[in-house]
């Protein structure tokens, strides 16, 4: 069963769309374009198939996403009126502080975003960004707390995209080193230099249940959303 | 002794003593009556908590008020889960006793404190099974009672009967208040991302 993005060529990559009830890894520096991505397959998920969607803010606030999707064209304020799509969260300080004033630990976003899905019936889950939800975290082991959130979203029937940031210099794929290791799938995007005509590369490095292409493919920010040219290479620059 | 149960603790002595050495009319003017409620007299439904009818009365509530707050350090209770289970559990059996029997007369410091022990048995759960803690701490209400029984069978008075029923409310009014607190908690604390959306 297939979960399909609808953004265009990357489902071409994925051969059909992202294995269901999964959780992805988005990985990829600052600015390339991974927000946007991860909204508009949630956006998508609604206009498409009606599939309710959760977006977790851990570093924006919900009005600053709402008026940058709006301004690519995507009627996110009337869907997160009607609750098609749920943006909860805000900047990580303001997050830390409530935490600490209530005595809340990392287990209980767990389960706040556990009975927001069952709430809203959710399909489709983001999460921006997973190396500020594991920030929430100061006692326990970060593989134990990716392993339990992926687990409690997939039970729960939703197919996860899970941001995380890395340097563009960095050679691992994620921030921590592990949670390429816990999840099902990575996309990575790298950043746009001259040898590919000043245009991001995707790649998908690793996805669970399905085949899918291999190479690096061309990838775009466009004032309609971002575009996949699932049949152009990317070169890297050495 | 953590601190805020030792600050607690010690306040409620002080004030306790205090109104039963400087308030000579305590009884009249702060006990709670359901009738002198109704009057306009509300500070009453809080003030009752402190005012005691003799020296054995105040010092057997002194005595029972350190074991429940030792208590309530072993199993964990939090200090402000100890307030508020102290002062709300008066003020919801005085309301049901202006209903119930506005005649009756509260004074004491025990309804909140046998309110505490019923909190504590719910809490202590995770260290002491429930089926155990809960009987045990809940005789403890019925104990003056039962010493009574065995010793003096005729002397068992109605106060007595009433005082002991009244306590057994406080500590089920203790044990209810628990679960409210649990779930208020757990709502405040798995709404953090909620809360903070703007």
């Amino acid at each position: 069963m297939r979960t399909k993005t609808h953004i265009v060529g990357l489902d071409k990559m994925l051969n059909g769309g992202l294995v269901r009830n999964r959780s992805i890894m988005l990985s990829g520096p600052t600015g390339v374009g991974k927000s946007i991505l991860a909204m508009q397959y949630l956006y998508n998920g609604v206009i498409k198939h009606k599939e309710p969607g959760l977006y977790v803010t851990l570093k924006e606030d919900k009005n600053n996403i709402i008026r940058d999707m709006t301004e690519l064209g995507f009627d996110i304020k009337n869907l997160e009126t009607n609750k098609k799509i749920q943006i909860i969260g805000g900047r990580i300080n303001n997050l830390k502080t409530y935490m600490g004033k209530v005595n809340a630990n990392i287990h209980h976003v767990i389960t706040e975003i556990e009975e927001v899905v069952k709430e809203n019936n959710v399909k489709r889950v983001v999460i921006d960004s997973l190396n500020h939800f594991v920030s929430l975290n100061d006692k326990e082991d970060v593989r134990e707390i990716i392993t339990k959130l992926c687990h409690k979203l997939s039970e729960l029937g939703c197919t996860t995209i899970l941001v995380s940031e890395k340097d563009n210099q960095m050679s691992r794929i994620s921030k921590e080193g592990i949670e390429e290791f816990i999840v099902d799938g990575i996309i990575s995007i790298h950043k746009a230099n001259k040898k590919s005509g000043f245009k991001h590369g995707i790649k998908i490095n690793k996805m669970r249940g399905t085949s899918h292409d291999k190479e690096t493919r061309l990838f775009e920010i466009t004032p309609k959303g971002v575009v996949v040219y699932h049949k152009e290479k990317y070169f890297h620059e050495d | 002794m953590r601190k805020d149960l030792l600050v607690l603790t010690i306040t409620i002595i002080a004030i306790s003593l205090t109104v039963f050495l400087l308030i000579p009319n305590a009884l009249e003017t702060l006990a709670f009556s359901g009738q002198e409620f109704l009057g306009g007299e509300v500070w009453r439904i809080i003030t009752f908590s402190f005012v005691h009818i003799s020296w054995t009365h105040l010092i057997e509530n002194i005595i029972t008020l350190i074991v429940t707050a030792l208590l309530s350090y072993e199993f964990g209770l939090r200090g402000k889960h100890f307030i508020y289970t102290f002062v709300l559990s008066g003020v919801l059996i005085a309301l049901s006793q202006v209903m119930l029997a506005p005649l009756i007369i509260l004074a004491g410091a025990s309804l909140g404190i046998y309110a505490v022990l019923g909190s504590i048995s719910i809490k202590g759960s995770t260290l002491i099974s429930e089926y155990i803690l809960i009987p045990v701490l809940g005789l403890s209400v019925f104990l003056k009672f039962i010493f009574s029984l065995i010793t003096y069978p005729e002397g068992i008075s109605m106060q007595l009967i009433n005082q002991s029923f009244l306590h057994f409310f406080g500590f089920l009014s203790g044990i209810i208040l628990f679960y409210i607190f649990i779930k208020y908690d757990h709502v405040r604390k798995t709404s953090c991302l909620r809360k903070i959306t703007t």
